[in-house]
C-alpha cells in the first residue's frame, strides 16, 4: 500500500494523532453517506440506496441515542402512539427517511397486535 | 441367516463408519423438514393496485405477517414485478444457465419475484445447473474467504499471530468471537493490528451481543459485521426479539458508523426454533433473502450456518443449501456462501457439502473457514479448518481453480506471527491492559492452538476488555501505542482501515479491500462472465501461486534415489541360448544394475538378484543373469529371457523392482506368476518367487506369494518414482541382442 494516496492521508492523520488529536478520520459523514446511495442507486439498488439514506440521516444521532431507537422498535417495546411521537420528532429533527421507517413499523406492529 | 441382534461382519465394519454418526430424518413437511417444494409452500402470487401490494403469495394484504408486509411494501420493484411474475417457472430457470441472457437481467427480474416464485424457481435447478448459474450470478469477479479467528482462552497474542497467518494465506475478512464477553474487545484489538500485519486491507470482525458488536465498531475497533439475523416466519423473528423494522434499523445504524454489514439467515433457524410454519427450507430461505435486499443489505451470509445439520437431514438438504445460496447471487448480493459449520462426522460428506462452492465460485466462499484447530474455534469447528489447509490446496490445485487461498512462505509467515504478537503485546502494555511477556511472544508464533500456550491469570483479559470500554479506548489509541512502540508501518495501515471507513466505499455489493486499499465491489470489480474462455481461470501469476506447492517434486531429481548406488554391473558378452535342462535365466530390463540399483520398496537389486540366484542354485538349478536390452517391458524381458532359458524357465526383473515368472513359447503377458506392486515387496517375496519357479520347473504343488495386505494408496505415493524410473529405464533401451551380466 506504500505510495498511495490512500496510504498518505493515513501518515498525515497518523502525525496528527501523535501529536494530540484523537480524530482517525473513521466517522463517516452524512455526505459522504449520500453520496454512496447515489451510486447504489445508479447502479440499481433502491434498497440499498435507501439504506444509505437512512444512515445518513442516522448520522445526526449520538450512539445512544441511536441505540435507544433501535430499542423503541424492537417487538412490544413501544405503543402505537410512542411510535407516531418519536416518528415526528425525528421529521422535526430533519430524519424523515428514519422517521417513514418508524411510522411504518407502527402500522404494520399495530396490525399485529405488536403495537 | 442373521437375526437383527447379529449383524453381518460386513456390517459391523459398515456400521462404524463415521457418517452413521449424523443423523437423518424421514421428511416431515409439518415441522418444516423438508428441503424445497412442500406441499404446504404456497403458490406464488402477486396482485398490485395503485402501487400497493394487494395479494402476495397467496395470501391478501390483510392477513400479512410482519414479513410479508416489510417485503411487499419495500421489497418488489414493482415496476418489473408483475411482467417477471408472469414469465413461466421454467423460461426463468432457464435463462439462470443460459449464457446468453446477462446477469443484470436476471437481477432485474428478480427484484420483482415473490419468495414463493423465486423458491419454485431454483428448485427446478439440478445441482450442475445451479452451479453454472452461480458461476455466471454471483457479484464480484473473483471469488474470496472468511475465516475465523478465535480461541478458547482469547489469548491476545495467539489471535494476532492466527490473524496474520490467515491474512497471509489468502483471506479477506477475519472474524473472531468470545467464550467470555467482556473479553470481545481485546480480540477486536488482537485481530485490527495482527490482520494488517501481511498485508493492508483486511476487514475485521468481532460477532458478539449487537449493543457491544455496534460499540467496537464505533470505536473503529472492527470494520464489518454479520450478526444482524433474519428469519422467515414472523414467531421466529419475534422470538428473537426483533422485527424486520428493527433489523432495518440496525442495518442502517452500522452504516452510519461506516461499518460493512451483511445479514445473516440460512435454512433450519425456523425449525430449531419450532416454528417453521410447515414450510419447506428453500421457501423461508427465499422469504429471509427477498427480506434482506428490502432492508437494504448489501449481501447474505447463508447456507445452513447454525442450521445446517437441520438440511443435512432431510433428502436434498445439500441441494437446497447450495439453491439458497444461489438466491442471493440471483438477487444481486453479496453472496457469504456459509461451509462455516461441520456438518458431518465424515470426511467425505463434508467435503462433498463444500465442493459444489468451490467449484462454481462465490464472493465469499466461506463465512468462516476456520483458520485455528476445531478445538479452538469459538464459532463451533467450521467444516473445513486449519489441520484441512494443506488438502484443500491440493484440491485447489486438482481442479485448477481459484478458491481464494495459498500456501505461504513458511519463513515470512513466523515473521509475520512474530510482527504480529510482538505489536499486540506492545499495544496491550502501553495502553495498560495487559502485560504479557516473551514466552507468550514465543509461544504464539510457535503454537499450533491454544493448548500450546502459558496461561494467562484468569478474568486478566476480560478486566482488560472492560477497561477498554471503560477509557473510551478507539483506534485512534491503538495506533499511538503502535507508533510509540516503533510500529510506524503497522500504524499507518490501522488507521488506513479507519480512515477507509469514513470514504465509505466499502459499503457496496460485495466489496473487500485490496492490499494496495482500493476496493473491489460489485460495482468496481463485476463479475462479467460470459461463457467459456481461458479469460476466466486463473491468470499466470495466481496459477504459480496455486501450483507451485512446498510438496511437489521435480520429477527429473528423483531417480537419484534409485541411481546412486552404481557402478554397473559387468557385461560379459553376448547371452546364448543354453542346452542345459537346468539352466533358468534372471533376465533384467535395461536400466536394471546398470542405471538403477534400489527397488521402489528400498531393497538393494543385488541383494534381490543375489537372493534369487541362491534359491534356485539351492533347488538345484543353473541361474543366469540376463540383460535384455530391446525391451522395457516386464512380460517381453521375461520372453525374451525364456526363449534362451535351457529350462525354458525365466524370472524376469525390472529396475524398479515388479517381477514375472515365465515359460517359454507362452505369450509375453501369460507369465506364471507376476509381483507387480513392487513398493510393497520385501526380500522374502523375491526369494518366494524363484522357489515357485522350481515349484513350477518341476510341475510341484506351488502357493503363490501373497503380498501383506494393505489398503494404503499405491499410486500417490510411489507414482511419480514410476514415471522417473520408467523414464530411465527407456533412456536405456537400445535395439539389441541381450548380453550376459554378472553382479561381481
Amino acid at each position: 500500500m506504500n505510495g498511495t494516496p490512500k496510504h498518505h492521508r493515513a501518515e498525515r492523520t497518523l502525525a496528527m494523532i501523535l501529536a494530540g488529536s484523537a480524530d482517525t478520520g473513521h466517522q463517516i459523514t452524512a455526505g459522504s453517506l449520500r453520496t454512496q446511495a447515489d451510486h447504489a442507486a445508479a447502479r440499481g439498488n433502491r434498497n440499498l440506496a435507501a439504506n444509505l439514506h437512512r444512515a445518513a440521516e442516522l448520522t445526526a444521532l449520538s450512539d445512544e441515542e441511536m441505540l435507544d431507537l433501535y430499542e423503541l422498535l424492537r417487538p412490544g417495546r413501544a405503543t402505537l402512539d410512542q411510535l407516531r411521537q418519536e416518528a415526528a420528532q425525528l421529521r422535526l429533527r430533519a430524519l424523515p427517511q428514519v422517521a417513514d421507517l418508524l411510522d411504518g413499523a407502527a402500522d404494520a406492529y399495530h396490525g399485529r397486535g405488536l403495537a | 441367516m442373521s437375526s437383527p441382534e447379529s449383524p453381518t461382519r460386513r456390517r459391523a465394519v459398515l456400521n462404524a463408519r463415521p457418517v452413521y454418526r449424523d443423523r437423518l430424518a424421514v421428511e416431515n413437511a409439518d415441522l418444516g423438514l423438508v428441503a424445497m417444494d412442500g406441499p404446504h409452500d404456497p403458490a406464488p402470487s402477486l396482485r398490485i393496485r395503485d402501487g400497493v401490494v394487494e395479494e402476495m403469495d397467496g395470501r391478501p394484504r390483510e392477513q400479512f405477517d410482519l414479513i410479508d408486509r416489510f417485503i411487499a411494501d419495500h421489497g418488489l420493484d414493482l415496476a418489473v414485478a408483475e411482467a417477471a411474475m408472469r414469465l413461466p417457472d421454467q423460461r426463468l430457470a432457464r435463462m439462470l444457465v443460459d449464457i446468453n441472457v446477462p446477469r443484470a437481467d436476471l437481477v432485474r427480474l428478480a427484484s420483482g419475484l415473490t419468495p414463493a416464485k423465486l423458491a419454485r424457481v431454483a428448485a427446478l435447478l439440478s445441482p450442475v445447473e445451479a452451479m453454472f448459474a452461480a458461476r455466471k450470478m454471483r457479484a464480484r469477479a473473483v471469488p474470496s474467504a472468511q475465516a475465523h479467528v478465535t480461541n478458547r482462552v482469547d489469548h491476545p497474542l495467539l489471535l494476532a499471530a492466527d490473524a496474520a497467518m490467515a491474512v497471509a494465506t489468502g483471506f479477506r475478512e477475519i472474524e473472531t468471537t468470545v467464550p467470555v464477553l467482556a473479553d470481545a474487545p481485546i480480540n477486536a484489538i488482537a485481530l485490527l493490528v495482527g490482520s494488517q500485519v501481511p498485508a493492508a486491507g483486511a476487514l475485521t470482525q468481532c460477532s458478539v451481543e449487537e449493543s457491544v458488536e455496534l460499540t467496537l465498531g464505533m470505536r473503529g475497533l472492527t470494520s464489518y459485521a454479520e450478526t444482524v439475523s433474519l428469519y422467515g416466519t414472523e414467531p421466529v423473528f419475534i422470538d428473537g426479539d426483533d422485527t424486520p423494522w428493527s433489523k432495518a434499523l440496525l442495518v442502517s445504524a452500522y452504516a452510519s458508523r461506516g461499518m460493512k454489514l451483511r445479514v445473516t439467515s440460512g435454512a433450519g433457524s425456523e425449525c430449531l426454533m419450532g416454528a417453521a410454519d410447515g414450510k419447506s427450507l428453500l421457501y423461508l430461505e427465499a422469504r429471509c433473502i427477498v427480506l434482506a435486499r428490502a432492508i437494504g443489505s448489501q449481501g447474505v451470509q447463508n447456507g445452513g450456518i447454525d442450521g445446517i445439520s437441520v438440511a443435512g437431514a432431510v433428502p436434498g438438504g445439500m441441494h437446497e443449501i447450495f439453491l439458497e445460496n444461489l438466491l442471493v447471487m440471483w438477487l444481486g448480493l453479496e453472496a457469504c456462501t456459509g461451509n462455516d459449520t461441520l456438518m458431518s462426522a465424515s470426511d467425505i460428506r463434508r467435503t462433498a457439502h463444500t465442493l459444489p462452492t468451490l467449484l462454481a465460485g462465490s464472493d465469499l466462499l466461506f463465512s468462516g473457514y476456520g483458520a485455528v484447530p476445531a478445538y479452538d474455534n469459538s464459532f463451533g469447528p467450521s467444516n473445513f479448518n486449519i489441520d484441512d489447509l494443506p488438502d484443500y490446496l491440493v484440491v485447489q490445485r486438482d481442479w485448477m481453480l481459484d478458491a481464494a487461498l495459498h500456501e505461504p512462505d513458511e519463513n515470512e509467515l513466523t515473521g509475520h506471527r512474530r510482527t504480529a504478537a510482538i505489536a499486540v503485546r506492545d499495544v496491550l502494555d502501553a495502553l495498560e491492559l495487559i502485560t504479557l511477556d516473551d514466552r507468550h511472544v514465543d509461544a504464539a508464533v510457535d503454537a499450533h492452538g491454544s493448548q500450546d500456550m502459558p496461561e494467562i491469570q484468569s478474568g486478566q483479559i476480560a478486566r482488560a476488555g472492560r477497561l477498554v470500554l471503560d477509557k473510551g479506548y478507539t483506534v485512534a489509541n491503538v495506533a499511538r501505542a503502535l507508533s510509540q512502540r516503533g510500529h510506524h508501518d503497522l500504524a499507518v495501515r490501522v488507521v488506513a482501515m479507519a480512515q477507509l471507513r469514513g470514504d465509505g466505499d466499502h459499503l457496496h455489493i460485495g466489496a473487500l479491500v485490496n492490499p494496495d486499499l482500493t476496493i473491489d465491489c460489485a460495482f468496481t470489480a463485476p463479475n462479467t462472465y460470459d461463457g467459456p474462455t481461458p479469460q476466466w481461470r486463473p491468470g499466470r501469476e495466481r496459477r504459480a501461486q496455486i501450483t507451485n506447492l512446498r510438496h511437489v517434486e521435480d520429477v527429473t531429481a528423483i531417480p537419484d534415489r534409485f541411481t546412486d548406488h552404481g557402478p554397473p554391473w559387468t557385461t560379459l558378452g553376448p547371452a546364448a541360448r543354453s542346452d542345459d535342462p537346468r539352466d533358468v535365466v534372471i533376465a533384467l530390463s535395461p536400466a536394471a544394475g546398470e542405471r538403477i540399483f534400489t527397488t521402489l520398496s528400498g531393497l538393494s537389486l543385488r541383494d534381490v538378484v543375489t537372493a534369487i540366484g541362491h534359491e534356485l542354485a539351492s533347488a538345484g538349478l543353473r541361474p543366469r543373469l540376463v540383460r535384455v536390452h530391446r525391451s522395457i517391458d516386464l512380460g517381453r524381458i521375461a520372453a525374451d529371457g525364456s526363449a534362451l532359458a535351457g529350462s525354458g524357465w525365466s524370472l524376469a526383473l525390472q529396475g524398479k523392482g515388479t517381477a514375472m515368472v515365465h515359460h517359454h513359447g507362452r505369450p509375453p503377458l501369460a507369465g506364471e506368476e507376476l509381483l507387480s506392486v513392487a513398493p510393497r515387496l520385501r526380500l522374502h517375496d523375491y526369494t518366494q518367487l524363484a522357489a515357485n519357479l522350481a515349484g513350477y520347473l518341476h510341475d510341484r504343488p506351488v502357493d503363490p506369494v501373497l503380498i501383506d495386505p494393505n489398503g494404503e494408496p499405491l499410486g500417490p505415493p510411489h507414482h511419480l518414482d514410476v514415471v522417473a524410473l520408467v523414464h530411465v529405464e527407456r533412456t536405456a533401451q537400445q535395439e539389441r541382442p541381450p548380453t550376459e551380466v554378472t553382479v561381481r
